[in-house]
């Protein structure tokens, strides 16, 4: 598996499990888990590009 | 008022759901009547724990590795969250053996951890609901 889809497996266990723990509907939990999916791989994207610039 | 009441009566019954969900992942669920609830939290815990297998990652035990120190124990400590499991594969003696050679092991051991840490929270999670904080 490539990096990135570990990422994405990673950010995908977790939403769902915060979303499903955190939220007492399932609408609510869908759009936590969701929120928090993207989170993940957008701050992760992000920190990636950052490191790449980088000089470590 | 009534949340209180139902907390003060089955703290016993909350103890068992929690460590039912420790033992297997979203059991716990099936007693409060949560079926759902527990499948998909059964489906993340065992996906997370076989992904970590599955790319290379080895299980901690609660011992002394030679030049981790301490944090041999808190790795330890997160895959013991995935129950009975985390004892299976010991007994197995699978995932158990450093896959350092694999480029994603440490991917592995991150997964494995994450699944126990996962499956903690689920174990409280069921006591909550169980002895009446939530819904």
């Amino acid at each position: 598996m490539s990096h990135l889809l570990v990422m994405l497996a990673f950010a995908a266990f977790v939403a769902t499990a915060f979303g499903v723990i955190g939220r007492e509907t399932a609408r609510e939990g869908v759009r936590y888990g969701l929120k928090i999916f993207c989170e993940f791989v957008v701050i992760g994207l992000v920190l990636a590009w950052l490191l790449y610039w980088l000089p470590l | 008022m009534a949340t209180e009441s139902r907390a003060q009566s089955a703290p016993g019954i909350a103890f068992a759901a929690g460590l039912l969900t420790w033992a297997v992942p979203g059991a716990g669920y099936f007693m409060t009547g949560r079926v759902f609830r527990g499948l998909i939290i059964a489906a993340v815990v065992v996906g997370t724990f076989a992904l970590g297998l599955g790319l290379g990652g080895h299980l901690f035990g609660l011992r002394h590795v030679r030049d981790m120190g301490l944090l041999a124990y808190v790795y330890g400590f997160c895959d013991l969250g995935a129950g009975v499991g985390y004892f299976l594969c010991l007994w197995a003696n699978v995932g158990v053996v450093d896959q350092a050679q694999r480029a994603t092991s440490e991917y592995g051991n991150y997964f494995l951890m994450i699944a126990g840490l996962l499956n903690f929270l689920a174990a409280l999670d069921t006591y909550d609901i169980t002895v009446g904080r939530k819904l």
